[in-house]
């Protein structure tokens, strides 16, 4: 039953950034809202949970866009596994920490995406427009994460408690 | 001396007598009495009066205009509702001649066109700045498959990359890992045009010698066995040609707009490609 809510806020998302969000902000470029997510799950969430969702929301992800098969997949799962092993090292799961961690999910993926179409397409290179693509993304991270971090926690303890009457505590119950 | 019952009469008289005098118009208004009667009292009254009136003035308006504010705020909600509503009709009725324009641009385009086409709606699109998809609400059960080209009467659009039974995924021209066989229509000078951004595509293997100057014409050659020949892509924006390199550097503006795409046509049955025409 959790995975389900999760799975259908994960799914929730992806229509949100293909239908509303490219209409509404498209000429502003927004990031893609399934990375904060990642990052919750990463940071938050017990891992069979986290990854199963992760899966789910990539095979969504690259079923939906015209990026190469797979991209979406290797972002996230890049994505989740590094900010996990962080956690073990560093103390990074202070709230005032998520846009940070959320700024370079979003550069990783930039990244990753930049050399997807190098390889793929071979003459790309960094232009203007690139530059302003990321600055733009980085900026609406650090509007929108801190919001998002609010309304993870919220979500995630209030479907914690509806389903199986216990809220794991930033990832302690692992 | 007099009787007390006599007083009282005398004392009627007289005052039945002065009030004669004193209540008595045409002497008053010639008395001389009567101004500085009038003005002591107006003294005193006057600004009284004027007072009190002011109050009971300002009270009546504020009473008065109290209820016809109110019912002129009211008034204004209802007209205020009227308007909205009245807006929204004629929104809808600006995106009713809009789609019927569009419509028949289309249906115009379909009986000339040659090919079976189906015309989809755009429901989603690439939420990365770095691809260019769309899906449209078409798919297997409408006839679509991997592979067929996608339209509109402007130029063409791009070509399915995924198909489910009732949507499909469009992988726009201006996506760099699309290229389409082309021609200048002009001088059928040969190249493959490949998404550069979201409304830029490069004209590449032109050769140095080829005659392409700004504004040419740019259509498919039907020699990529996808879309078929003569379609149009866009018109030549940009040409940079370098000492070195045998190959001039152009650029395209696509005829369609891709950021305001909201129907599709995905030609269904493709015309087989003729290669002895090139």
């Amino acid at each position: 039953m959790q995975y389900l809510v999760f799975f259908f806020l994960s799914l929730l998302i992806v229509v949100l950034q293909t239908t509303i969000l490219p209409n509404a902000f498209g000429f502003l470029w927004f990031y893609d809202l399934i990375i904060p997510l990642v990052i919750y799950f990463s940071l938050y969430r017990p891992f069979r949970e986290g990854f199963t969702i992760l899966i789910a929301a990539a095979i969504l992800m690259d079923m939906t866009s015209g990026a190469p098969a797979g991209i979406y997949l290797t972002t996230y799962t890049w994505l989740f596994l590094a900010c996990r092993q962080t956690w073990r090292f560093f103390d990074v799961k202070h709230s005032h920490l998520f846009p940070a961690i959320v700024i370079i999910g979003v550069l990783f993926q930039q990244l990753i995406f930049w050399l997807a179409i190098r390889i793929q397409a071979g003459h790309f290179v960094f232009s203007g427009d690139s530059i302003r693509l990321v600055f733009f993304q980085v900026l609406w991270v650090v509007i929108s994460s801190p919001f998002i971090f609010l309304f993870l926690q919220m979500f995630f303890g209030a479907t914690d408690r509806m389903i199986s009457g216990k809220a794991y505590e930033n990832g302690q119950s692992n | 001396m007099f009787s007390r019952k006599t007083l009282v009469i005398a004392g009627l008289l007289l005052l039945v007598a002065v009030n004669g005098v004193v209540f008595s118009y045409n002497y008053m208004r010639k008395s001389s009495l009567y101004p500085a009667a009038v003005e002591t009292a107006l003294f005193f009254v006057g600004p009284l009066q004027d007072g009190v009136s002011r109050v009971t003035g300002f009270a009546e308006n504020v009473w008065s205009r109290y209820f016809m504010l109110v019912s002129a705020s009211m008034e204004n909600e209802k007209l205020r509702r009227e308007l909205a509503e009245v807006r929204h009709e004629l929104h809808l009725c600006r995106e009713e001649t809009l789609l019927t324009a569009r419509v028949e641009s289309f249906l115009e385009f379909k009986e000339e066109a040659a090919y079976e086409m189906v015309v989809a709606d755009v429901v989603g699109r690439e939420p990365s700045a770095w691809f260019e998809s769309i899906i449209i609400n078409k798919g297997k059960a409408n006839g679509v498959k991997v592979g067929l080209p996608v339209m509109v009467p402007e130029g063409i659009v791009g070509q399915v990359s995924g198909v489910s039974g009732h949507y499909a995924k469009v992988l726009l021209i201006v996506d760099r890992n699309n290229a389409v066989d082309t021609l200048v229509q002009r001088t059928r000078a040969r190249g493959i045009v490949r998404g550069l951004s979201s409304n830029v595509c490069r004209f590449e293997f032109a050769l140095h010698k080829a005659d392409i100057t700004t504004g040419d014409i740019v259509i498919t050659s039907g020699l990529d066995g996808i879309f078929p020949k003569g379609l149009r892509v866009g018109r030549v924006s940009k040409i940079i040609r370098r000492s070195s390199g045998i190959f001039q550097e152009i650029e395209i503006a696509p005829f369609v707009d891709f950021s305001r795409l909201e129907e599709v046509m995905v030609i269904i049955n493709p015309p087989d490609i003729d290669l002895s025409e090139n």
